[in-house]
């Protein structure tokens, strides 16, 4: 049983006639990884700078911890990291003076500071940048000494706004394992990207939201399900392909089965349950099977299906 | 190359734990940029160069009054410093910080937004006492050369460390104003403008100056002087520190107590210069002409109160005093305990220019009544202020509407007035009309305002204000409710 960390209730918030966010509600729980989805102007950063108590609702409010971001917005600042998706660092400073001020700002002092500085530093791998100036990094390295500084006062909650965009695959895969660890950590991470691959290796929840509204929410794997009632299943076995295709077309819920290579792929209306029969029966009819994957779990079909034809 | 784990505690590390981290910050910066480096080296080699032109030069030349020509040009270099270079520097920084998010960024942190301006300023004066630190040895020089007294110097150096801090302050509230990008660059053209030509007119008048402070040190109203400009800048400084907070604060946070303490204190501040400053004689006359000044000067803070939205933010409403009572409930944001604000702010505003001469020397100058007729303009737009307000929809976007709005209808309404009475066949245009009540300069400057002007005033506002009661009583209750369901809270 985990128990939730923020409550979002019916957050709204317009700029004019211009509604970014509406009626917005949902629940993160402590120590997991979601992914915050949406097109263009769908009022992610929005949502988020609300919950990092930069900018105010105009109805409905979040809680994180027992704390309304509205009649405790102090408190809330000490919970929450945000890396906004705007990185400009102080000019004329090296990656640890920027830390230090940033650590100093924090409120932690003396000794302390000095080793809270020095483990962000090397946890996010900024050891050997230490006296760059903080203007002069890559892309890759700007992000970690940002993400640093949002990790300097040991926050309950992270919001990250587009982190990785800009990354190379590299620093993108870099950057994802420090979120594993942080999230390990314990740590409650909100994460928004268009990097929708990305997402889905990396979050235990989704959610969607679009024209400010949010369009689905929840495991990767159960808003898939909802989204649609069939998904792509793949079997790959040893010997004659053909084989395992004549016994698929007769199974129930399995449909347009198709071989590709040396594997079959179906759909496959059932759920678990119904998967680890059709499992079983193909075994014990005779098939030597190496791999039985689903395929369901795509964030891009979410994507695409939740918020198809009204791209604003 | 040095990483992490070798690191041990530096000087500026160890200087961040005792002062404000961004003067320790904005220090560490100037440190490493060029451009610091070279105004430094210029500055040093120009006051080299006129070291030597000056030992060099006859000192029999224009009648021993070398050393005065010398403090002369430690102004001209100085006041540029101290109003331009180092204020448009920090007006840079704060804006960078704005527009880049870091100023976001740092409102994350424990760092509270006045901290925030206050450490620029001080980062400001820092660096200005590097520059005189740079110019000491022309000081040395201009003393010991002759001409000028120990005095005028430690004159000039406290008034230049006191104008760059009111500067620096100036630039700085003008870095943090403006939402959307032309709103920042007229704010900064603005600020650059009136630095700028201060710097100019300092600049000019820099010999002019040296002679002034030194008869100033001589004349009997040397103390009053001081402590009349120190006051000033005090309280200007001040101002533009609760400007530049305001605006870096958190939208629900309550930004108007520190504004509309600042109104009472400047009053207040007023009244103790009227006391310990001025001589009996003069009180009375000062207090009228002194009391309509503040009435002037403080009108934002005054027509801005009732123009706020009715309701207090949630965060507010949390930390309402337990016994907020009719004294506190004033000075909480809100538009309907605006209005009342403004009526206290004018109560005290008339005290001080009739109840405290009356008080201290028995006699109240006729300048009271300019006083009086202004103040009264403060019920009386802030009333008309709170009738358009509470027609408009929330948001602060109203409230800067209806602040302009109130404004731009005095001046329709002043200018309508006149016209109407040019086409008037039985009133002379040229003459006090009870017309010319929106036009606040003609009405308080008609040859000293009689009853009549003041009663006109009296019942306009009395109207305003009746109708704008609704309102106060409401935003009464709503403070008495906040404060009661905290007590409920607490107990
Ligand atoms: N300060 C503002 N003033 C006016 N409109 C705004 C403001 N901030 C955001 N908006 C509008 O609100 C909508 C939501 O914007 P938001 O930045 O939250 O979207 P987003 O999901 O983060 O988009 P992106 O993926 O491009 O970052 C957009 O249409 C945007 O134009
Ligand atoms: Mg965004």
């Amino acid at each position: 049983m985990t128990e939730s960390l923020l409550e979002v209730r019916n957050l709204c918030r317009s700029f004019g006639s211009m509604r970014a966010v509406d009626d917005v509600s949902f629940v993160l729980e402590r120590g997991r990884i979601y992914g915050f989805i949406g097109p263009n102007g769908a009022g992610k950063t929005t949502t988020m700078r609300i919950l990092a108590t930069l900018d105010v609702p105009d109805s409905g409010d979040a809680v994180l911890e027992g704390l309304s971001v509205l009649v405790e917005p102090r408190k809330v600042r000490d919970r929450v990291g945000f890396m906004s998706d705007q990185f400009e660092p102080y000019a004329n400073l090296d990656v640890l003076q920027y830390l230090d001020f940033f650590a100093r700002a924090y409120g932690l002092r003396g000794r302390e500071r000095i080793d809270v500085v020095r483990s962000v530093a090397s946890f996010c791998g900024l050891d050997s940048f230490a006296t760059r100036p903080a203007t002069g990094l890559s892309k890759g390295m700007g992000q970690r000494l940002h993400l640093a500084k949002t990790l300097l006062h040991d926050p309950s909650l992270l919001i990250l706004d587009e982190p990785a965009s800009g990354l190379d695959p590299r620093a993108r895969i870099e950057f994802r394992a420090l979120l594993r660890e942080l999230s390990a950590a314990g740590k409650t991470i909100l994460i928004s990207s268009h990097i929708l691959a990305e997402l889905s290796e990396t979050c235990d929840g989704v959610l969607v939201i679009e024209q400010g509204r949010l369009m689905a929410s929840g495991k990767i794997g159960d808003i898939a399900r909802s989204v649609r009632d069939r998904h792509r299943m793949r079997m790959r076995v040893l010997g004659e392909v053909e084989h395992a295709q004549r016994f698929l077309v007769v199974q129930p819920q399995v449909h347009e089965v198709r071989v590709v290579e040396t594997s079959v792929e179906f759909e496959f209306a059932g759920d678990d349950e119904a998967a680890a029969e059709l499992l079983a029966r193909a075994v014990a009819g005779g098939l030597r099977i190496v791999e039985f994957v689903a395929q369901g779990a795509n964030l891009e079909e979410i994507f695409m299906t939740t918020t198809r034809g009204r791209l604003s | 190359m040095s990483t992490v784990a070798d690191r041990s505690l530096g000087f500026f590390e160890r200087l961040s734990d005792r002062v404000s981290p961004i003067l320790v910050r904005e220090l560490q910066q100037a440190v490493t940029a060029r451009a610091f480096a070279v105004t430094l080296g210029v500055a040093s080699l120009v006051v080299m160069m006129m070291a030597v032109a000056f030992t060099w030069t006859d000192s029999s030349w224009r009648g021993g009054e070398l050393g005065r020509d010398a403090l002369g040009w430690c102004v001209i270099c100085l006041a540029p410093i101290a109003v331009v270079v180092v204020p448009l520097q920090s007006l840079t920084g704060m804006r960078q910080e704005v527009v880049g998010g870091t100023a976001e960024q740092l409102l994350l942190t424990k760092i509270r937004p006045s901290r925030v301006a206050l450490g620029k300023v001080a980062a400001g004066l820092a660096q200005f006492t590097v520059y005189l630190g740079v110019f000491a040895p022309l000081f040395g020089l201009a003393y010991l050369l002759r001409g000028v007294s120990f005095g005028s110097i430690l004159l000039i150096l406290y008034f230049g460390v006191l104008s760059n801090i009111a500067a620096t302050a100036f630039a700085v509230a003008m870095g943090s104003l403006g939402k959307r990008r032309n709103q920042q660059q007229a704010a900064q053209a603005l600020a650059s403008i009136v630095l700028f030509s201060t710097s100019t007119g300092l600049m000019g008048g820099g010999y002019e100056l040296i002679r002034e402070f030194d008869q100033l040190l001589r004349a009997p109203e040397f103390w009053p002087v001081v402590l009349t400009v120190t006051v000033t800048f005090v309280l200007g400084t001040w101002l533009a520190v609760l400007v530049a907070t305001a605006v870096l604060s958190h939208p629900y946070e309550n930004r108007s107590t520190p504004f509309r303490v600042f109104g009472v204190g400047a009053l207040a501040v007023g009244a103790l210069w009227l006391l310990f400053v001025m001589d009996s004689g003069n009180r009375p006359e000062s207090a009228g002409y002194l009391s309509a000044l503040l009435a002037l000067l403080l009108f934002p803070i005054w027509l801005w109160a009732p123009c706020e939205e009715e309701a207090l933010s949630p965060r507010v409403r949390s930390y309402v005093p337990l016994r907020a009572g009719l004294l506190v409930a004033p000075f909480l944001p809100g538009g309907g305990r605006g209005l009342l604000y403004a009526v206290v702010l004018a109560a005290l505003g008339v005290a001080l220019a009739t109840a405290l001469p009356f008080l201290s020397t028995g006699v109240v100058h006729r300048s009271a009544e300019y006083a009086t007729a202004a103040w009264l303009y403060a019920p009386f737009a802030g009333g008309l202020a709170r009738a358009i307000r509470g027609r408009l929809p929330e948001g602060k976007r109203w409230s800067v509407v209806t602040f302009t709005t109130t404004v731009i209808l005095f001046f329709v309404f002043a200018l309508g007035a006149q016209v109407v009475l040019i086409f008037s066949r039985y009133a002379s245009a040229s003459s006090w009309n009870v017309l010319h009540i929106f036009n606040p300069f003609w009405t308080v400057f008609d040859g000293g305002p009689g009853w009549f002007h003041i009663a006109a005033l009296v019942v306009v506002a009395g109207l305003l204000l009746l109708a704008g009661l609704p309102s106060i009583f409401r935003g009464m209750r709503e403070v008495a409710r906040a404060a009661a369901d905290r007590r409920a809270l607490v107990d």
